[in-house]
């Protein structure tokens, strides 16, 4: 019998999804800065490539004003297949709370 | 007034060189390109002094920790270059690791020849190079394989017979016949086994299909 698994959503991007669709496009770092040390600046890059690549978010480059200088940053924002995993995600864990309480 | 009281020095600059070595342009544009930006806009927002300095040392610690990640972790989505090299994946990149060791183990009996003729290739493919960069070839073009020419040993077909048999033993006689390489033979042989080994259970829990049905 083929073994079927399970879509999981972990932590950290559950973390970002909520992050995101709570504050609107932010940047990896503000993201770090917002998580209370949750994410780390070494992983948070890493976790939000892995998110574009399954259409969790999306990404843009910010306009560069005159004159300035180095790499331009990149802003990322949910997707709508973010938003509908996420919020499905809370509400199984909400289900899964409930029946351990009872 | 020279060109750095000029131009303003930017962080991140030669990690984003080095990364550009690495990397492939989507992993640059993906995970390490948004670090490094976040880096230099962290650092120009700060005051100078001591919380500038306390900014660059966060962000370049953990731009390292990106790369790191990146290079040696394969689900990192990066495609771990570094691991891949140094496992072999991409065949005769390899030699950049062994090269050095043999080239130890030949010291005794080969030095002299050996150092010889590195310096001596090094400087003849540095002219062949200029030399190239002022004539370049307009008529004989290299046919684009999609596969980098790579100088890999196992490329070379000895048939698994009687006949590939007496080569490789040949092969190893001819090392043992001189003295000073019979430590370096034994050692060879003992590590290839356990390389071997090693390879092989990595890309049994690594890889997919064709390749882990021929050699699962």
């Amino acid at each position: 019998m083929p073994s079927v698994q399970s879509p999981t959503l972990p932590p950290k991007e559950r973390l970002i999804l909520e992050l995101l669709i709570s504050s609107g496009p932010l940047y990896g770092l503000e993201l770090v800065l917002r998580s209370a040390g949750s994410l780390k600046r070494g992983t948070v890059y890493v976790t939000l490539g892995r998110m574009e690549t399954k259409g969790f978010v999306t990404s843009e480059q910010e306009e560069m004003p005159e004159g300035a200088i180095g790499l331009p940053r990149r802003r990322y924002r949910p997707t709508g297949l973010g938003e509908r995993a996420f919020h499905a995600w809370s509400v199984y864990t909400r289900a899964l709370e409930l029946e351990w309480q009872t | 007034m020279s060109i750095n009281e000029i131009r303003p020095k930017i962080p991140g600059q030669r990690v984003l060189r080095f990364a550009r070595l690495v990397f492939n342009d989507a992993a640059l544009a993906t995970i390490l390109e948004p670090a490094i930006a976040d880096l230099q806009r962290e650092t120009a927002a700060s005051v100078r002094g001591r919380a500038r300095v306390l900014a660059q040392v966060r962000g370049y610690l953990g731009l390292w920790a990106v790369i790191l990640m990146a290079a040696l972790v394969p689900s990192a989505g990066a495609g771990a270059p570094v691991l891949a090299m140094l496992l072999g994946l991409n065949g005769g990149f390899l030699v950049v690791f062994l090269a050095p060791i043999l080239f130890a183990a030949l010291w005794p009996t080969f030095g002299a020849f050996t150092s010889c003729a590195v310096a001596a290739g090094f400087l003849f493919s540095f002219v062949v190079r200029a030399w190239n960069d002022r004539h370049p070839v307009t008529l004989a073009r290299r046919r684009t394989t999609g596969k980098e020419p790579e100088i890999n040993l196992s490329g070379i077909p000895v048939a698994g017979d009687v006949g590939g048999f007496l080569f490789v033993v040949a092969s190893v006689l001819m090392m043992f016949g001189l003295p000073n390489l019979r430590g370096f033979v034994v050692g060879a042989t003992m590590a290839a086994v356990l390389l071997a080994y090693g390879l092989l259970v990595w890309r049994r829990r690594h890889l997919e299909s064709p390749v882990r049905r021929i050699i699962g």
